[in-house]
């Protein structure tokens, strides 16, 4: 609001998920850490709920938000990384690295909320909604990936945060704000900004990932 | 069901060979005891929450589970706990505090002998909530007696 011109780079439906999947990240963590699995069911829940709805967001969202808009061929990502540092920002959404860096992040969040549904304690005591499909061996199987692509989640993060530090510093860039308000002040004005999915499409996707959600927590019911 | 039969003695023979066996032999029967009581767990709680309480499967478990709650007594002799340099999970105060330990033990062998005759009662809130107290009886023992996070 307070820079109305900046221009729009990320939707709102981009910037809650953003923001709910680290709240459900930590939760996740805390819960697990602490034995609370009721909590760490409900949340695995939820984290599966936003990752279904960002990978269909992928798809049919808004123009940053989806993999044909930053999903380039390496030789892109290469060619950013050789350019100067301080050459000025004319295009919004994330750059040829940084979509690396997404689609890294939204591969290990898949696996990590998948393997959650079929993992097995090793006691046999506390199992996710789908592991009455596998063995008790298969399940413990899959909670050890479970806790590999946990320890993955946590350099993809560790990586993430150095990036944003590196921008501050070095390039000046702060990629925060534009993460809370939408906004890009320091995009250069007259770029072309955010295409916008709009409303119905956002329900439509927040509906079949809440829906997928849901039935895998009921153990495929039907 | 015919399964159920030639556990008991299976397990009873290893237990029986683990009492003679070297420490790092002793430790492998032993977690072969507890992933077989894991996956009769597993079995328990998969069939329960399916409402599929009258399932073969179902006693086959609580009979297994209450097997291994028999035999486990013979799981823990001198000498296989963190000094044998092995790698368990076994904590030296099953031994350093052996009449604490005897007494989960009673308490799981207890809970486990119960619930096997809760399944075949039939009735499901009873059996819902015996599973719970039996899960909760390894939990009480583990806490103490077991090293976490494996």
């Amino acid at each position: 609001m307070s820079a109305p011109e900046a221009v729009k780079v990320w939707d709102v439906p981009t910037r809650l998920f953003h923001w709910a999947i680290v709240f459900f990240f930590v939760l996740s963590w805390r819960s697990a850490e602490s034995g609370a699995m009721d909590w760490h069911y409900l949340s695995g829940l939820i984290a599966l709920g936003l990752v279904l709805f960002r990978l269909i967001w992928g798809v049919i969202g808004s123009s940053t938000a989806r993999f044909t808009h930053f999903v380039r061929p390496p030789g892109a990502a290469l060619a950013y990384l050789r350019g100067p540092a301080d050459a000025p920002v004319t295009t919004v959404g994330h750059n040829p690295v940084g979509g690396y860096s997404v689609v890294a992040m939204l591969l290990a969040l898949s696996v990590q909320v998948g393997t959650g549904l079929f993992a097995v304690d090793v006691d046999g005591l506390e199992s996710g909604p789908l592991s009455y499909l596998v063995s008790f061996d298969q399940g413990r199987v899959a909670a050890g990936i479970h806790e590999v692509s946990f320890n993955l989640l946590l350099g993809l993060i560790a990586l993430h945060l150095l990036a944003i530090a590196y921008y501050r510093i070095r390039r000046s860039r702060k990629l925060i704000v534009p993460m809370i308000t939408g906004r890009d002040p320091q995009v250069a004005a007259g770029a072309a900004g955010l295409a916008s999915a709009g409303p119905l499409r956002f329900v439509l996707a927040a509906a079949a990932a809440a829906g997928l959600a849901w039935w895998a927590s009921t153990g495929l019911a039907y | 069901m015919r399964r159920s039969f030639w556990i008991a003695p299976v397990l009873l023979l290893g237990a029986a060979a683990a009492v003679a066996a070297t420490p790092a032999d002793t430790i492998r029967g032993r977690v072969a005891g507890y992933r077989a009581l894991g996956a009769a767990f597993k079995t328990t709680n998969d069939t329960v929450r399916a409402g599929d309480l009258a399932s073969p499967r179902l006693r086959q478990a609580a009979a297994q589970i209450s097997a291994a709650a028999r035999n486990q007594y013979a799981w823990y002799p001198a000498g296989s706990g963190p000094q044998s340099r092995q790698r368990t999970a076994a904590k030296a105060e099953i031994w350093t505090r052996g009449r604490e330990f005897r007494a989960a033990q009673d308490a799981f062998a207890r809970q486990a002998t119960a619930f096997e005759r809760i399944v075949a009662g039939g009735n499901a809130a009873a059996i819902r909530s015996g599973a719970r107290q039996l899960g909760a009886s390894c939990k009480g023992c583990h806490d103490t007696f077991r090293v976490s996070d494996d």
